[in-house]
């Protein structure tokens, strides 16, 4: 197995997903992206020397490489979460400036 | 006038309900992790002893997701729960890998513990922002 190749499709999915979001997020989705790669770079290097140890079997091998996977898809949906918390904070602080102006209007 | 100017104000506090923090769901997501790590613990043993725990650790993340789909705007959680239960490398799909090969190696007992920790992380994570 190319743990390389597999990187790279990695990579390529955290870019792909990150680049769906508003330009405003998508730095720190590709930031916090490649911070997990990391991570799973050094997963994949222990998982594949317990493959060859025989200590974890070939199926085992393949959901641990489906769970990087699924951590990277868990990872931007957290993120996309977090753009629409950002989002629903703007939204309650243009409520607050025309709830003030409004109680102000009603003090005149 | 100033009565037409408080709708929308109540309008986009209603619409964003779902985005609000829930203890709840933050407790449901926090006892799945703790139920999973133990269930997992397990996982070197013959799953057929362990399948009335397997069936309660599914039923609390059905459960989980169904209450999720009842708040509004709450799309990214709903779909990480979707991913639990149907992703090929996550929850679900680890402990079908168990009843499928009866016991599981005590390494993959180990990083098997490590991923699903990490992967409800990014819901317990994203629920706790809401605060």
């Amino acid at each position: 197995m190319d743990i390389q190749q597999t990187l790279a499709e990695i990579e390529a999915q955290v870019v792909a997903l990150a680049s769906q979001m508003s330009k405003r997020f998508r730095d720190e989705a590709i930031a916090d992206g490649r911070a997990l790669l990391v991570t799973i770079r050094e997963d994949l290097t222990r998982w594949l020397n317990l493959l060859e140890a025989g200590e974890i079997t070939a199926d085992e091998f393949q959901w641990l490489l489906n769970s990087s996977k699924s951590q990277v898809k868990m990872m931007a949906l957290r993120q996309a979460g977090y753009a629409a918390l950002k989002t629903k904070k703007f939204v309650a602080a243009i409520g607050d400036i025309i709830l003030e102006a409004v109680l102000k209007a009603k003090q005149v | 006038m100033k009565r037409l100017l408080l709708l929308p104000i109540l309008a986009l506090l209603v619409s964003c309900s779902g985005l609000m923090y829930s203890a709840q769901s933050f407790q449901m997501a926090t006892d799945i992790k703790a139920e999973a790590a133990i269930v997992i613990s397990h996982s070197t043993d013959s799953f057929q002893r362990h399948t009335n725990e397997v069936g309660l650790l599914k039923a609390h993340v059905e459960s989980a997701y169904q209450h999720e789909r009842t708040r509004k705007l709450n799309h990214a959680t709903i779909a990480m729960w979707s991913e639990v239960i149907k992703s090929n490398g996550n929850l679900f799909a680890l402990l079908e890998l168990w009843e499928a090969k009866y016991r599981l190696t005590g390494a993959m007992k180990v990083e098997s513990s490590r991923q699903i920790e990490r992967l409800l992380n990014s819901i317990i994570d994203l629920e706790a922002h809401k605060k």
